[in-house]
């Protein structure tokens, strides 16, 4: 951007000395008259900006089905020279400058005279026709955005039903199907949910093989069609899931499953916080809680699959519990 | 000899047209010289474009460490 800059202050800097040294000149009376040498300076700038937008243009090649012969086959490929958005509009300022200047010259030179009366006449007929026609076009412009709108909108609701058939009606009927087992019932339930929830952050769009979150939710969800307990996630923040992050998700599945399997009627919830580097996960369940040193030393899935797995991959785990108040198992890895 | 840390060849360029300029409108205020609009028009458009030819070419001003 501040090289942009520099050659347009150049740009403008060399205008300005041609200026006042054609100025100079023609109050010196070294001059071949305003008729000539404005609307050459004019014709010649022009012409320099539609130069030098033209050495920037890119030749592409068409795309393969804008080739295609309507018989079959693909037609001979036509190369096709592209000028970037900003190009387009300094070529056209470039054109009314060219265009300018023959105009002046003819001006100028008294050339337009002749013209003038056609061009006034011209100019009444299409004032004329443009009131005449406005309304009608109007209309035709109006009814065209209309009519376009009322597609977007039955494009979106065919959408929408489509969504809502393939999932929540077809749950619903699964839940009448299995009314008799409320935990199936439940898991159906919460398994909809989840899934409505992800499709209204359009979560769909993230891949649990490369991000954190989405690993993190897809495991959590995994635990919980097995066992059929609710449990909470909130992720902030995402990074790809590299091997650090998959430990975290490991680990974190590991404190969700105790959990589950110690608190199985407690709200249970995850709390997961990326920044940058740093990834935090807090696993807090509301269930009976219970003694850390009074765990036995052959019980291998905090012991080994939180703390030693968090410990091996550079990042450390916390345990806060007391019988009664429930757990918080506390996951961090830093950079 | 590296120019010293905030230089700004730009600035000092443009300041010293600008003197240049203000001391031509001086000495026609005083009558020393005749400035009329002929002349007028194309200094002032000269002070312009040295200006910015100026920072054009000079680039970004040095920051200070």
């Amino acid at each position: 951007m501040s090289s942009q800059r520099q050659t347009w202050q150049v740009v403008g800097g060399v205008v300005f000395l041609t200026l006042a040294v054609l100025l100079l000149f023609r109050a010196w009376g070294i001059w071949f008259g305003d008729a000539l040498v404005w609307p050459v300076l004019l014709a010649g700038g022009g012409a320099a900006l539609i130069w030098r937008q033209s050495q920037g243009a890119e030749m592409v090649e068409p795309p393969p089905e804008a080739r295609a012969r309507p018989g079959g086959g693909a037609g001979r490929p036509r190369r096709q020279f592209r000028l970037a958005r900003p190009s387009l509009s300094l070529v056209a300022l470039g054109a009314a400058l060219v265009i300018g200047a023959g105009f002046v010259f003819l001006w100028l030179n008294d050339a337009l005279v002749a013209a003038k009366d056609v061009v006034l006449a011209v100019l009444v007929v299409v004032v004329a026709l443009g009131l005449i026609l406005a309304p009608w076009w109007l209309r035709l412009v109006r009814g065209l955005d209309d009519e376009r709108e009322e597609r977007i909108r039955s494009q979106e609701r065919a959408e929408l039903a489509a969504h809502l058939h393939d999932s929540v009606l077809q749950t619903l009927a699964l839940m009448q199907k299995r009314a008799d087992d409320p935990r199936e019932v439940a898991t159906l339930a919460r398994r909809q949910e989840r899934e409505l929830r992800s499709w209204l952050n359009n979560g769909a769009a993230r891949s649990s093989a490369s991000s954190f979150a989405a690993a993190l939710e897809a495991a959590v969800a995994e635990v919980e069609d097995a066992h059929g307990v609710p449990v909470d996630v909130v992720a902030v923040g995402d990074r790809p899931l590299d091997e650090k992050a998959g430990a975290l998700v490991a680990a974190t599945r590991e404190a969700v499953l105790n959990a589950v399997k110690f608190a199985p009627d407690a709200a249970i919830s995850v709390y997961a916080e990326v920044d940058g580097d740093r990834m935090e996960v807090f696993v807090r369940d509301r269930g009976p809680g219970f003694e850390l040193a009074a765990v036995p030393a052959d019980r291998r899935g905090l012991r080994e699959s939180v703390l030693g797995r968090m410990e091996r991959h550079g990042g450390r785990a916390a345990i806060h519990t007391s019988p009664g108040e429930g757990t918080e198992v506390e996951l961090v890895i830093e950079p | 000899m590296s120019p010293r840390p905030g230089f700004d060849p730009a600035s000092l360029i443009g300041g010293l047209l600008i003197i240049a300029f203000g001391t031509l409108l001086l000495l026609d205020q005083a009558e020393v010289l005749e400035l009329d609009w002929d002349y007028f028009l194309p200094i002032a458009f000269a002070v312009v474009g040295g200006i910015l030819l100026a920072s054009g070419l000079a680039g970004p001003p040095r920051k200070r460490p």
